[in-house]
C-alpha cells in the first residue's frame, strides 16, 4: 500500500511518466473509441515505442492504455451503437436504449462512474492481495507451474466464446508454433527445416503483431468500412449520476465489481466475459431484471464495472502468477519480456517498482481517464470522423515498422506477414485468435516445466497428482473442460427439444 | 420424374461440396499435422536413456491436434451443426458488425496482401520513405480513396513523417535502399534535416 502511494507520488512528479501517462489514456481512449482500432491492436501498436524506454515507462504507458481502453468503447456503444470492443456490446442494450431514449449524458455519466468505480474497488483488493498471493506462488516449483499453465490454457479455451474443438485447435497451433527452434531444455533444432531465421524461433510479438494487428485490419477491410451516426445531437456531454442515483444502482455495482474482479483473476478470462456475466447475472438477479433492455441504469453500470474491474484482477494473475490472461496482458507480458524481466511471484521481490508502478497507473488511469472523459467527450467522439482507411493504412505500416524495430530484422516482416493472413483466415473461419497467442507465449513455458518435472520424477507422471496444488489445479482444469462440454450438450440439448416442440405445435395447428 | 431425379441429385451434389469444402480445413491441418510428426524422428536426440528427449512435446502436441482435427472433421461430415455455443457466438460477432454496409470482399483481402508483400520485399531495394509511400497509395485506393490528391498527399506526407518518427524518436534503423534509390532517400533525408 505504501509502495503504491510512493509510486502514484512519483509518477505525479516526474514529468516524463506523467506524459505517458496521458499519453497512455488518450491512446487507449481513441483505440477504444475507433471501430477499426481494437483495444489489443492499440497496444500493440504502442509496443515498438516501449523498446527504447525504461521498463517502468513502458508499463506505465500500456497499462494506461489497458485501463482506457475498457471505456473508450462505451462512447461508440451508447451514441452509435457500434461496440468498440467486444467487451462493449452488453452496453448496446441497455445504453443505447437510454441515449434513444433522449438521456445520452445520463447513459455518458453512468458509464464513467461505473468505470471508476469498479476500477478503484478492484485496485484495493489487487494491492491487499497481491503481495499474498506472490508469497504462496513462490512457493511453487515445476510441476505447480506446470499445472497453472495447464489451468491457464483450458480456462482460455473453455470460457471463450464460440466451438470448443476451434478453440482448441487454434491453441494447439499455437503451442507447436512455440516449439519452432531451439529448445531450452535439449538443445535440439525443431523444425525448421534448414532455415536459418526459424532456428531462432518465432517471435510471440511477430505473432500478436501478425495476428491481432493486420489480421484484424484485413478482416475489418474485407467487411469494408463504415460510416456511424450519433444519436448524441449536437448537445453530447457527460452528466454524472447524483449521490442518490448511485445508491439505488449499488447492488449491480458491487455484485458486478466482484464479478469483474473474479473473472479477471481466472487467465483466459478478460474484460469481455466479465461484462457479459456481469449483465447476465443482473438479468438473474438484479431488483429491476425484467426492465433490463429497455435503457435502465444497472443494465450499463454493470457490463462497464465489470470490464473495468477485471483489470484489476488480470493484472493479480499476470503479476503473481506469470500468466497472461488476456490479449491485452499478453502483450505487457511480452512488453516485460522485453525489458529482460520474467512477470511471476519474484517480480515482487527482484523489482517491487514494477508491480508499484503498475498500481499506481491504474490509480491515477482511473482518474485522469474519468477526467478525460468528462472533460473532452466531444473532441473524442469526433476522433470517429478520421476515415477508417486512412487509420488501418497507418496500421498496417506501423505493425511492420513496430515487428522491424524488435531485432532489426527483415525476415520478422515476413513473419508478420504470414501471420496476418493466417489471423484472417482464423477470424474468417469463426477460430478464436486469443488460445493461439496464449500458446505461443504460455508454450515454452508449459513445455520447460513439464519436462524440468518429469526429469526431477524420473520420468514419472504421478508427481502431478502427488503435489497437492498442480493436482487441485489439473483438476480444476479439466473440470472446467467438461463443464464446458456438459453446458454446450445441455444447451444443443434444450434448442433440440425447443424446435421439436415448435415444429409439432405446427403440425398440429 | 426424370428431372426430380435430376434435382435431387443436383441437391446431393451440391450438400457434398458443401461437406468437402467445410471438412476440408480440418483434414488438410490435420495431414501438415501428420508431416510434422513423422519430422520430429529427424530430432537430434540429446536426451539421455531415461529421459523424454526433445520429441516427446511436439508428438504429445501434434497427436492431440490430429485427434482433435478428425474430430472436427467427422462431426463436420456428419452434418453436426455449430453448437448453440458456437450460434451464440456468431450472433454476438453480427451484433458488433452489424454497422457495415458492403457485403465481403475476400479480393480486396488478397490485393492487401499482395500490396504488403511487394512492400517486404521491395523494402531492401527502395528504401523506407519510397516504398512506404507505394504501400500507403496502395492501402488507401484499396481502402476505397478514389481522388487522386488526398492519396498522394497521405501517403507522401506519412511515409515522410514516420519515417522522421521511427528514426529520431523509436532509434530504429529504417533501410534508406540501393543504388539510385539510395542517392534519393540521402538528398530527402538532408532536405529534412534528418540524419
Amino acid at each position: 500500500m505504501i509502495g503504491t502511494i510512493t509510486a502514484t507520488a512519483a509518477l505525479l512528479t516526474t514529468p516524463e511518466a506523467l506524459a505517458l501517462l496521458i499519453m497512455g489514456l488518450v491512446a487507449g481512449l481513441i483505440a477504444g473509441i475507433l471501430p477499426g482500432l481494437t483495444l489489443v491492436m492499440g497496444i500493440v501498436l504502442a509496443l515498438p515505442f516501449t523498446y527504447a524506454m525504461e521498463t517502468t515507462s513502458a508499463v506505465v504507458l500500456l497499462t494506461a492504455m489497458y485501463v482506457a481502453g475498457t471505456y473508450g468503447g462505451a462512447f461508440t456503444s451508447i451514441l452509435f451503437r457500434i461496440p468498440g470492443e467486444p467487451l462493449d456490446i452488453p452496453l448496446l442494450w441497455d445504453g443505447y436504449a437510454m441515449a434513444r431514449n433522449g438521456d445520452a449524458a445520463m447513459a455518458l455519466g453512468y458509464t464513467l462512474a461505473a468505470a471508476v468505480l469498479g476500477g478503484l474497488c478492484a485496485l484495493l483488493l489487487a494491492i491487499l492481495v497481491a503481495a499474498p498471493f506472490a508469497r504462496l506462488a513462490i512457493s511453487f516449483s515445476a510441476p505447480e507451474f506446470f499445472a497453472l499453465v495447464v489451468f491457464g490454457i483450458a480456462s482460455v479455451v473453455s470460457l471463450g466464446g464460440g466451438s470448443l474443438l476451434k478453440g482448441v485447435i487454434s491453441l494447439l497451433v499455437g503451442l507447436l508454433i512455440a516449439t519452432v527452434g531451439i529448445d531450452d531444455v535439449y538443445g535440439a533444432n525443431r523444425f525448421s527445416f534448414g532455415l536459418p531465421p526459424l532456428t531462432d524461433g518465432i517471435s510471440y510479438i511477430c505473432v500478436m503483431i501478425g495476428a491481432y494487428g493486420l489480421g484484424e485490419v484485413l478482416v475489418r477491410l474485407e467487411r469494408g468500412f463504415s460510416t456511424p451516426r450519433s444519436v448524441g445531437g449536437a448537445r453530447l456531454r457527460t452528466r454524472l449520476p447524483s449521490l442518490i442515483d448511485l445508491a439505488r444502482v449499488k447492488g449491480a455495482l458491487f455484485r458486478s465489481t466482484a464479478i469483474g474482479v473474479l473473472i479477471g483473476l481466472v487467465p483466459g478470462a478478460g474484460a469481455t466475459v466479465a461484462s457479459f456475466i456481469a449483465y447476465g447475472a443482473e438479468g438473474q438477479y438484479g431488483r429491476r431484471r425484467d426492465r433490463l433492455g429497455s435503457g435502465i441504469p444497472e443494465g450499463i453500470v454493470a457490463p462497464q464495472a465489470a470490464s473495468t474491474a477485471s483489470v484489476g484482477g488480470a493484472m493479480i494473475c499476470l503479476l503473481t502468477l506469470g500468466i497472461p490472461g488476456s490479449g491485452a496482458t499478453a502483450i505487457i507480458f511480452g512488453a516485460l519480456m522485453l525489458h529482460g524481466l520474467q512477470p511471476g511471484p519474484q517480480v515482487f521481490m527482484s523489482s517491487p517498482q514494477i508491480v508499484d508502478a503498475v498500481f499506481a497507473t491504474i490509480l491515477l488511469g482511473l482518474i485522469g481517464m474519468a477526467i478525460i472523459g468528462w472533460v473532452f467527450v466531444r473532441g473524442l467522439v469526433r476522433i470517429l470522423k478520421a476515415p477508417e482507411a486512412l487509420i488501418s493504412a497507418f496500421v498496417v505500416l506501423f505493425c511492420l515498422v513496430g515487428a522491424l524495430a524488435e531485432r532489426n530484422n527483415t525476415n520478422d516482416l515476413w513473419l508478420i506477414v504470414a501471420f496476418g493472413a493466417i489471423g484472417w483466415a482464423l477470424e474468417r473461419n469463426a477460430f478464436p485468435i486469443a488460445p493461439m497467442v496464449l500458446g505461443v507465449i504460455l508454450g515454452p513455458m508449459a513445455e520447460t516445466n513439464f519436462i524440468t518435472a518429469m526429469i526431477g520424477a524420473g520420468n514419472d507422471p504421478a508427481v502431478f497428482a502427488t503435489r497437492p496444488v498442480a493436482a487441485a489445479l489439473l483438476c480444476a482444469a479439466a473440470v472446467m473442460v467438461a463443464l464446458r462440454i456438459f453446458r454446450s450438450r445441455q444447451r444443443d440439448r434444450a434448442e433440440a427439444i425447443g424446435s421439436h416442440v415448435a415444429m409439432s405445435g405446427k403440425r398440429g395447428s | 420424374m426424370e428431372a426430380q431425379r435430376r434435382y435431387v441429385s443436383g441437391d446431393m451434389a451440391l450438400e457434398r461440396n458443401v461437406i468437402i469444402r467445410q471438412t476440408a480445413p480440418y483434414l488438410a491441418l490435420a495431414a501438415v499435422a501428420v508431416w510434422l510428426f513423422v519430422e520430429t524422428g529427424s530430432f537430434a536426440d540429446r536426451a539421455g536413456p531415461e529421459q523424454l528427449g526433445p520429441a516427446f512435446w511436439p508428438r504429445t502436441l501434434l497427436a492431440a491436434l490430429i485427434l482433435v482435427c478428425g474430430a472436427a472433421a467427422v462431426r463436420t461430415a456428419l452434418g453436426i451443426g455449430p453448437s448453440a455455443a458456437e450460434r451464440a457466438q456468431q450472433a454476438m460477432e453480427a451484433a458488433a458488425n452489424d454497422t457495415t454496409e458492403s457485403p465481403p470482399a475476400p479480393r480486396r483481402v488478397g490485393l492487401a496482401i499482395g500490396i504488403v508483400v511487394a512492400y517486404v520485399g521491395s523494402l531492401g531495394l527502395l528504401g523506407y520513405p519510397i516504398a512506404t509511400a507505394l504501400l500507403l497509395a496502395g492501402l488507401l485506393l484499396i481502402g476505397g480513396y478514389r481522388r487522386p490528391w488526398p492519396v498522394v498527399l497521405a501517403s507522401v506526407a506519412g511515409s515522410a513523417l514516420t519515417f522522421a518518427l521511427f528514426r529520431a524518436v523509436v532509434y530504429v534503423s529504417l533501410p534508406l535502399g540501393r543504388g539510385p534509390f539510395l542517392e534519393a532517400t540521402v538528398a530527402v533525408m538532408n532536405a529534412a534535416g534528418i540524419r
